[in-house]
């Protein structure tokens, strides 16, 4: 489009554009804030490359997680068997067949690890996802009404945080476990188990279980989210414009979704990007101790804990699983610094 | 402050009930006993063992007694799974080992953590600062899980520098140690960093360096031990993780820790192990919380408990 063909507003505002630069938008400035960091790109690049490995994970994979021949079992290819310490030559068996070798089913390594994002992913997402949710909500009416109610609500979630995290969700994985392991039409676990079933089969992990992390993650991460979420708005409430939504007779509710959830959305969504890793870790440690998700479905931490009783003899049983959980972590740190260091410059560094 | 010190102490009763409570309805709604073997007992075998644990009582007598055998006399109660051991017993044989290894991994997370996010913090941009931001992303992003594999491939299997499992030996200690501690130094390197970079901005830092301080005295007497504040807040939940033994490293290098409990004891419901176990590991919480809070007393003259 040429000049001429431009109307006499819109010349006026690119003259005003030319002028004053661009009018400052927080999302346009975090953006480009967020591509000049060369970490946080390359570790949205290896988040994005693993969502991909999640959805196409059929597709990539060369043989179907669950499918093994334990006459194969312990094979290891001979690119590996050249770095592995140890003449692992001399008791092994040496093949081209699988690209990482097969563990002690023989089910294949590499197939395993990418079927492996679908559970690591899902539970980072979930995790985040839940305990915004729940922690905003409640974080909401706790600073927003204030007063006895607050102090309620915090107390309870003080003696939360006094309960070790990782036994309650040990505690509540158990106790799904073995409640929801008898089905009966009709009952509440019926349903639960219903659920559960649509869930692993979304994810195309039959069996797996899925639901129950994402109840257990869930339940017990909306705590530190809730704190910040009543910190914020505490902060908050104070404002003029506040003031003058009142002021107008708007409603609570109105007040608190239009005027104070897109001022603190930003601040609580970077914390929760950056505790994606630790609910990834969450699901890892859950089954390496086996109250994650039920067997075969390929869980990186379950095939951590598999390798590590044999890691004398087979370690890439172990080196692999431990390889892509630490990629994957790392980049959502990246990720997740970047963010933070992008949407609030003056928080760079900190933490 | 000793009103502070009073009220809190007070505090803490309130918060271990109501753990005690929680843990102990949860356990106890567990489907299952603590006597379903593979091959199953015989009712009247089961009905006796239930009756000489006190089992068969309702689940609130049963708590009643359990907590006033904890109050009256620290018995902890005995465990269902070896005739004639009590869980005071596994205490006495486990946390030690636990205790060590959580205690040396805290010492060098502070050790590698203090010292690198005060480098960085100085020489902000330097190759310092970067080293001590990539510990500290690394910290963070390679758990013990994976950690300690890599550790016993390269250093025990590789290299043969160490052994691969075990416990006693200063030599068998460091692996285990280094596994479980470099996250925490991650954290306090990064902590540390960001503190001491707010500190050394204030007025009270120039106000010393005006009346012409060394730079030595400006950083170690004014500078560090404000910055420590924050650090200090962490370290008491750190510190109780640590010493109660982390399930994993404990497991990979077959370290017979006190983690081995936490899990076993639910997969068993055995419940005065979980009851024994949980209620330590909050005690351990909740105390080194009260500490940190009166240390924060003489770190930071501002701060008056009321």
């Amino acid at each position: 489009m040429t000049t001429e063909t431009l109307t006499v507003r819109e010349r006026a505002e690119a003259r005003q554009r030319e002028r004053m630069g661009e009018p400052a938008n927080l999302w346009k400035d975090a953006w480009r804030r967020l591509i000049r960091n060369r970490a946080a790109v390359l570790g949205g690049i290896v988040v994005v490359a693993v969502v991909m490995t999640a959805i196409l994970a059929p597709q990539l994979a060369p043989y179907h997680y669950a499918a093994g021949d334990s006459n194969e079992a312990y094979t290891i290819p001979g690119w590996l068997a050249d770095i592995l310490p140890g003449n692992v030559r001399a008791y092994t068996k040496i093949g081209e067949k699988f690209a990482f070798g097969s563990d002690y089913l023989g089910r294949d390594m590499l197939s395993r690890l990418l079927y492996g994002t679908r559970v690591s992913l899902p539970v980072g997402f979930m995790g985040a996802f839940t305990a915004l949710v729940i922690g905003l909500v409640y974080g909401c009416i706790s600073g927003y009404y204030g007063g006895r109610l607050d102090d309620i609500m915090m107390r309870i979630v003080d003696i939360m945080y006094a309960f070790p995290t990782m036994l309650l969700i040990i505690l509540m994985m158990f106790f799904f476990k073995s409640t929801f392991a008898k089905v009966e039409p009709g009952t509440v676990s019926y349903v639960f188990n219903q659920i559960n079933r649509v869930v692993d089969a979304v994810l195309g992990l039959q069996g797996g279980g899925m639901l129950f992390i994402f109840l257990g993650i869930g339940i017990t991460a909306w705590m530190g989210m809730a704190r910040l979420a009543r910190g914020q708005i505490l902060s908050l409430k104070q404002k003029e414009f506040i003031e003058a939504a009142h002021m107008i007779g708007a409603g609570d509710i109105r007040i608190i979704i239009r005027h104070i959830f897109p001022n603190i959305v930003g601040p609580c969504l970077v914390a929760e990007t950056l505790q994606i890793p630790a609910y990834i870790n969450t699901e890892v440690f859950l089954s390496f101790i086996g109250l994650g998700v039920d067997p075969p479905t390929p869980s990186w931490g379950a095939m951590i804990s598999e390798g590590a009783q044999s890691i004398r003899s087979y370690p890439h049983m172990v080196i692999f699983p431990a390889i892509a959980l630490a990629l994957t972590m790392f980049a959502f740190n990246f990720l997740g610094d970047g963010l933070r260091d992008a949407l609030d410059p003056k928080m760079k560094g900190t933490s | 402050m000793f009103q502070y010190v009073v009220r809190r102490v007070l505090w803490m009763i309130p918060v271990l009930l109501f753990i005690s409570i929680i843990t102990f309805a949860m356990a106890h709604a567990v489907p299952g006993g603590p006597f379903d073997r593979e091959h199953a007992l015989p009712p009247e075998v089961i009905a006796n063992l239930n009756k000489y644990y006190g089992l068969d009582q309702p689940v609130w007598k049963q708590y009643v007694k359990y907590m006033s055998d904890i109050v009256l006399r620290l018995d902890f109660g005995p465990t269902y799974r070896s005739r004639g051991r009590t869980v005071n017993d596994i205490f006495r044989d486990h946390l030690p080992i636990s205790a060590q290894l959580g205690f040396l991994a805290l010492l060098i997370a502070l050790g590698i953590g203090v010292p690198l996010g005060i480098v960085s913090a100085l020489k902000q941009n330097s190759l310092w600062d970067y080293l001590g931001m990539a510990v500290a992303i690394f910290g963070v992003s390679v758990p013990g899980i994976v950690l300690g594999p890599l550790l016993i491939l390269i250093f025990a299997l590789g290299l043969k520098w160490f052994p691969v499992a075990g416990w006693g030996s200063p030599i068998q200690m460091l692996l285990p140690c280094i596994a479980l501690g470099m996250r925490e130094s991650a954290v306090i390197a990064r902590l540390t960093r960001a503190s001491m970079l707010q500190v050394i901005r204030e007025d009270y830092i120039r106000t010393a360096r005006a009346k012409g301080l060394t730079e030595r005295v400006v950083m170690v007497k004014h500078a560090l031990k404000n910055a420590f504040i924050p650090v200090a807040t962490v370290l008491g939940p750190m510190f109780a993780v640590l010493v109660t033994g982390t399930f994993v490293i404990e497991q990979i290098f077959a370290i017979p820790g006190l983690g081995r409990f936490f899990i076993t004891s639910i997969t068993n419901r055995d419940y005065p192990v979980i009851m024994g176990t949980i209620l330590l590991y909050s005690v351990f919480l909740v105390l080194a919380n009260l500490a940190v809070d009166i240390t924060y007393a003489f770190l930071d003259p501002r701060i008056r408990y009321s």
